[in-house]
């Protein structure tokens, strides 16, 4: 399973898949921080802009706040852009057959789907925490990081979603041909939680509610609230998982 | 012997895809250290066999045993036993050669010493031993013999290859082979192949396949001794004495039996055919009487060709 | 506009980062005769229009030949 994940590993890094994607989350780690330091500039263009229709806009003063504000608002940004590189994990295997010849090695086939899926989970979450890391990096450093509460946990809870959303992309790669099988099913799934995230009733037991996280500083909203969101995740994940081991052990490869 | 000495043994396999039966009730028995051809013209179903034999598909219905263990479908534990040389084989494009090799013997476990030395003996057998781009350009004939060196890796009992020379040049057919050939001192082989001539070079038995059954199955002189015929072929120095020789013979069936004129016949102006041996004491006196100078007096030998074209009519 | 020295820190990373992914995927794609769909100079052309980021991701996502 380690020479498996090795592969897996070599390939990210020697296809530059790995580079494009570091770059592209230091990019938007960067860019939170640099759109809260120019939020006052902006608000002073549109502000004359209401002036004219009659509205007043008060003195914006940036805080650690605004930039989190921006954290939050570009993480799905970076979430699809790995969901889009990773769409082809499984497929471009399938379609080259060259898992067929690992299979006629005798490594077992759910050694090869966990190698995979623990790959993706081990590529968000370091991806995530330099997504992070910079935004903190930079936070702290003009704002201190006062006036945001829970910081943490809402940072745990959606690096926890972008795992549910690697896990359904797993899944639809067990279950789909080609690669842009997989982005529709994953971006079904994705998109149809962030509507459901609209029903009143349920939003609050979703996955999607994981992604909510900012709400601990701005509406005072505790870790307890999300509690059956993060039993509902679990429970998904672990669905995901098994669904797919399954469903890949018997595929056609 | 006894059955589980048979590396490879298949009873009454079939399959169908749809509603198109691909496979009737294939027998198949492949003794070890031995190089087996399996022959069949396209769409006989080789392939398919092949991939029940990796447990890449299921069967309808029929048993599958490789070094005596039963194949399943998925996780294929017999696969162990098994080196598979797919019919266009695909790589890691990322890799070079050696590191390919090493991750193949990573995931069978091989331990690190033996992945370096044996990696380096069959890189050189298969004459990529210099090579050190990545799989990235090669061409056919080089992914072929990677193929071959990394289905050998762990030493497996049974080598399995898909038309290993059909999409290859005559020197990369013959490089191939030469290798199959080295290969066989190890391990036994079973590649399937509609190339016949390549069977008649390195095989020892053989099956052929067609219409999803095994029609014929032996060692390659069995196969050929049974479809052997009694035939034989006269070749005389001159038009002239052929004429004669032809026209006595034709009255010497005919005084013994009316309506046999299909015994003997002219192929070219100076080549008798005698189809059948009681003819020859008869043809031996004449030419003997007659002086007649003669280039050669042989029996007829049906090639595998013969054979094959003959067997699928 | 805010005084270009407060966003230094922000713009040399930025920029950067955005020279790096231009640089790779330009170099991809001059060193590369096939591409999955498309030609040269549309790959170009999209990774220099959609620079800020998703011109590369473009372009490694459909162009990219893959062996």
């Amino acid at each position: 399973m380690t020479a498996f994940i090795k592969k897996e590993c070599m390939e990210l890094t020697r296809t530059g898949k790995l580079l494009i994607l570091g770059i592209i989350f230091i990019f938007f780690g960067i860019l939170n921080p640099a759109m809260a330091k120019l939020t006052p500039w902006l608000y002073e263009m549109l502000s004359d802009q209401f002036a004219d229709q009659g509205l007043v806009i008060g003195e914006v003063t940036v805080t650690a706040l605004t930039s989190w504000t921006q954290f939050f608002k570009n993480a799905p940004m970076v979430l699809i852009v790995t969901i889009l590189l990773f769409s082809g994990l499984f497929t471009n295997e399938y379609q080259k057959g060259t898992l067929v010849q690992i299979v006629t090695k005798g490594l077992s086939r759910n050694k090869i789907f966990f190698s995979k899926l623990l790959t993706v989970y081990g590529a968000w979450t370091l991806l995530y925490l330099v997504y992070t890391g910079i935004t903190l990096g930079y936070t702290v450093y003009f704002w201190g990081n006062d006036g945001v509460t829970n910081l943490a946990f809402g940072i745990f809870m959606y690096w926890l979603f972008g795992i549910f959303t690697m896990s359904t992309l797993v899944l639809f790669s067990a279950l789909c041909d080609n690669s842009g099988q997989v982005l529709l099913g994953t971006g079904v799934i994705f998109f149809a939680f962030i509507l459901l995230g609209y029903i009143p009733s349920i939003k609050n037991i979703i996955p999607s509610r994981l992604m909510d996280g900012l709400t601990l500083s701005t509406e005072g909203a505790v870790p307890s609230d999300f509690t059956e969101a993060l039993l509902c995740t679990f429970i998904l994940i672990a669905f995901c998982d098994i669904i797919g081991v399954l469903v890949f052990t018997r595929r056609k490869l | 012997m006894t059955q589980d000495n048979y590396i490879l043994r298949i009873e009454n396999l079939e399959k169908s895809f749809g509603d198109k039966k691909v496979l009737r009730g294939v027998n198949l028995n492949v003794p070890p250290k031995k190089v087996f051809g399996f022959v069949g013209k396209n769409g006989a179903g080789k392939t398919t066999t092949m991939k029940l034999v990796l447990g890449l598909m299921t069967a309808n219905t029929g048993e599958i045993f490789v070094n005596g263990e039963k194949v399943t479908y998925g996780n294929t534990k017999t696969n162990r036993f098994i080196g598979y040389l797919p019919d266009v084989p695909e790589y890691y494009s990322f890799m070079t050669p050696k590191e390919y090799l090493s991750f193949c013997g990573e995931i069978t476990k091989m331990d690190r010493k033996e992945i370096r030395t044996r990696s380096e003996e069959l890189l050189k057998l298969v004459g990529l031993g210099e090579e050190k781009h990545r799989i990235k350009g090669f061409s056919r004939g080089m992914k072929q013999r990677l193929g071959i060196a990394q289905a050998l890796l762990n030493r497996p009992k049974l080598l399995i290859c898909d038309e290993p020379t059909s999409a290859l040049d005559p020197l990369g057919r013959k490089e191939i082979l030469d290798i199959l050939v080295a290969a066989k001192e190890e391990t036994t082989i079973l590649f399937s192949t509609h190339i016949l001539s390549d069977v008649e070079h390195i095989c020892d038995e053989m099956a052929l396949l067609n219409e999803g059954k095994i029609i014929m199955q032996g060692s390659i002189d069995e196969v050929k001794s049974k479809r052997r015929g009694n035939a034989l072929e006269i070749q005389l120095e001159r038009k002239e004495d052929s004429d004669s020789l032809y026209r006595f013979i034709c009255e010497k069936t005919k005084a013994q039996k009316a309506g046999s004129a299909g015994k003997t016949e002219r192929n070219g102006s100076n080549n008798i055919i005698l189809k059948e041996a009681s003819l020859l004491p008869y043809t031996l006196n004449f030419i003997a009487d007659n002086n007649i100078p003669f280039i050669k007096i042989e029996k007829q030998e049906s090639t595998l060709e013969d054979i094959f074209l003959e067997a699928i009519k | 506009m805010p005084d270009i020295k407060e966003m230094l820190p922000f713009l040399i990373p930025l920029i950067i980062a955005e020279i790096i992914l231009l640089t790779v995927t330009l170099r991809h794609i001059f060193t590369h005769k096939n591409y999955k769909r498309g030609n040269r100079t549309l790959w170009v052309i999209v990774a220099i229009i959609g620079m800020e980021f998703i011109g590369p991701v473009i372009y490694f996502l459909l162009g990219k030949e893959d062996a």
